[in-house]
């Protein structure tokens, strides 16, 4: 059996600049389908409906944030083995780990090149279906 | 590449300008924020604020481009966590050090700052907006001159003229006279509400009556790009101005990756190639000194641990060298031993990452560094006084430019230009007076030919500009347009006035078609226009049959 295909990406991030980017470069770039939420809330009212195969989530989020909204994702039955990625740019080890360990399938380190990002997601992709 | 980059790298470099153009906006908020927290200090919502404004800053810096702005952007997110504990200072200091950087990034050309991350774009026209009172003759003058070194001007009178020309057509900048208006620094007042309105501004630059800092920092809140005290010269304005013109894209960035491992080196190769680097991959150490010869880098990554011939070893080979004096060096290593890199850093290294590094990581350093090389090797092929090419480059180029026309068969005209009576201009002014003649001529020259066109200073007052793909006929009514111009130019030193004129003489292939019988005939007419009275542009005659 292959690995199933990575089409929609929901992209939970409160920075406009960086919302701008990630999209451009998961969809002109990635050929993804992209939504993005500003804020945690938004992400759980909105995810069992847009119904992504994966989660880019920022960490640190204003309000509610990343850890806090993967735990409301997770209660999402709707979202039930859909990987989450947490994007940070806190990369230190021990750091990292905690975030492993909560979880997600892998943590992109902030800033990212938006040149590399689409394959970076779909390497993670890959790994997880693994 | 794949249309797919392709279209993203355009959509890229537009974003990136965007994302340029705002920052000086950015910081202004960021030190809003700061003199907000300093009022009432407390580790309340004016510090999460503050610290929000940092940490988002740091967090998309790198993805558009500027990693020093990312770079700096932390130190200050940093900064601000070890408040009030550490005390104001690390915080001024990190906000200076940002300010610094923006400052920098709004003064040095996009184009480059783009190319870092792989992706260029047109840069926009040479339109100017300036708010002044259009009574006011200096203010009309300063538009006038600044004519001279190929900018349009556009004179506008109030904010409800000023957002109408900004709707219709942006231009590259705005110039704001500090005293318009009514209140002693009302200009900046209304660049600040328009800021505050949501108007997307160019960089804007003030002219002021006044310096003292109170008003200086009024401008840096408001996103001032530059600061300018009056009398104002055209030509400081255009110097600034010049800095935001993106200059012609320049060739991707050449990594040497040199490591034993080939898959790894392989996969670096792979990462940089895709943020639009080129890169040539060696795994055997012996061999990088001939590929340095052939392949010119702008920067060597190396492992530090290799057999037969380790990292430091062949930095000290690398940096023994003249030629090499401006390519980067980059040192690989899995040991996280601080005194192992302090011996790479005096091998010659310029910096050592750890690995294993993520992907980002490694580009946006690599990038950083490509982009600094760049600049030592184009500050080393440069007239420090004016910019332009220096003499041994300048003739470099002519040279190359003949070879590509023989190669072509397309022909180029070639000018040689003196200034005429300097010796008079530094007898009379001085010397200072003297070097800022010659730099209005280099603005001039590089302002108002095209960027293919290659302006050198040979040395004294003499200038050389090579016109590729340009008959002489032609050429001869463009030097003769910008000799008018030049004359038109008022230079101002220590209350008085002057003008200064040009002579040059112009030749062309393929009429001549070899490097000396080229550059003897345009010093010939450029000898023919001094003796029949100077201020004029003559022709080569043509060359004697046989």
């Amino acid at each position: 059996m292959g690995t199933p295909e990575l089409r929609r990406i929901l992209c939970v991030e409160d920075e406009p600049d960086i919302q701008t980017v990630a999209r451009m470069a998961l969809e002109t770039l990635g050929g993804f389908e992209v939504a993005i939420c500003g804020t945690g809330p938004e992400a759980v009212e909105r995810a069992p409906r847009f119904g992504p195969d994966l989660i880019l989530l920022d960490v640190m989020l204003p309000e509610m944030d990343g850890p806090q909204t993967l735990a409301a994702l997770r209660r999402l039955p709707e979202l039930h083995g859909v990987p989450v990625v947490f994007m940070t740019a806190k990369v230190q080890p021990g750091e990292v780990r905690r975030y492993l360990e909560l979880g997600v399938a892998d943590v992109i380190a902030k800033p990212f090149d938006p040149m590399v990002l689409p394959q970076r997601v779909r390497a993670i992709w890959e790994r997880v279906h693994d | 590449m794949t249309d797919r980059q392709q279209e993203f790298e355009q959509q890229l470099a537009e974003l990136q300008l965007g994302y340029r153009a705002r920052l000086p906006q950015r910081v202004a908020a960021i030190a809003q924020a700061w003199s907000r927290l300093r009022e009432s200090p407390g580790a309340g919502s004016p510090a999460v604020d503050l610290r929000r404004l940092a940490h988002n800053l740091a967090g998309s810096g790198t993805a558009f481009g500027f990693p020093a702005v990312s770079k700096a952007a932390r130190d200050l997110e940093t900064a601000i966590g070890l408040w009030p504990d550490a005390g104001d200072g690390p915080v001024e200091e990190a906000l200076a050090a940002l300010h610094g950087i923006v400052a920098e990034l709004a003064g040095q050309d996009a184009g480059s700052a783009a190319a870092a991350a792989g992706a260029v774009k047109p840069g926009p026209a040479l339109d100017l907006a300036l708010m002044a009172d259009p009574g006011s003759e200096p203010c009309r003058e300063l538009a006038a001159q600044l004519g001279h070194y190929g900018y349009r001007v556009d004179l506008v009178q109030d904010s409800a003229a000023l957002e109408q020309r900004l709707a219709r057509e942006p231009p590259a900048a705005l110039i704001v006279d500090v005293s318009h208006g009514r209140g002693r620094s009302s200009g900046i007042e209304l660049v600040a509400h328009l800021q505050e309105s949501g108007v997307a501004l160019p960089p804007v630059f003030y002219l002021s009556d006044r310096e003292d800092a109170r008003t200086r920092l009024a401008g840096v809140r408001a996103g001032g790009a530059g600061f300018f005290i009056k009398p104002v010269e055209a030509i400081d304005l255009a110097a600034a101005l010049e800095r935001l013109v993106p200059h012609e894209s320049p060739e991707p960035g050449r990594v040497l990756i040199v490591d034993d491992d080939a898959v790894l080196a392989a996969r670096h190769a792979l990462l940089l190639e895709q943020a639009g680097m080129r890169t040539r991959v060696v795994d055997d150490p012996l061999r990088a000194p001939g590929e340095l010869a052939d392949f010119h880098p702008d920067l060597v990554l190396m492992e530090l641990y290799m057999p037969e011939c380790d990292g430091l070893e062949l930095a000290a080979i690398i940096r023994q060298q003249e030629a090499y004096v401006g390519t980067s060096i980059v040192f690989l290593s899995s040991d996280a031993d601080t005194s192992l890199h302090l011996r790479a850093l005096r091998a010659g290294g310029d910096d050592c990452l750890v690995k294993p590094l993520p992907p980002e990581r490694l580009v946006a350093s690599v990038a950083a560094r490509v982009q600094r090389a760049r600049t030592l090797s184009a500050f080393m092929a440069r007239d420090s006084l004016t910019g332009l090419y220096n003499h041994s480059r300048i003739e470099e180029q002519f040279l190359r430019e003949l070879a590509r026309a023989h190669r072509l068969g397309t022909p180029f005209a070639y000018a040689f230009i003196d200034l005429d009576h300097f010796k008079q201009v530094n007898d009379v002014y001085g010397h200072a007076a003297g070097d800022r003649v010659l730099m209005s001529l280099a603005r001039l020259l590089v302002h108002r030919l095209r960027r293919s066109d290659l302006v050198g200073r040979y040395g004294g007052e003499e200038f050389i500009v090579v016109l590729p793909d340009t008959d002489w006929e032609q050429a001869l009514s463009i030097i003769d347009e910008l000799r008018e111009s030049f004359a038109g130019i008022r230079h101002q030193i220590a209350g008085s006035e002057f003008r200064v004129t040009f002579s040059a003489g112009v030749a062309g292939f393929p009429t001549f078609s070899d490097a000396v019988a080229l550059a003897r005939a345009a010093d010939q007419a450029l000898y023919t226009a001094k003796r029949t009275g100077r201020n004029r542009v003559v022709r080569a005659p043509l060359p004697r049959p046989g």
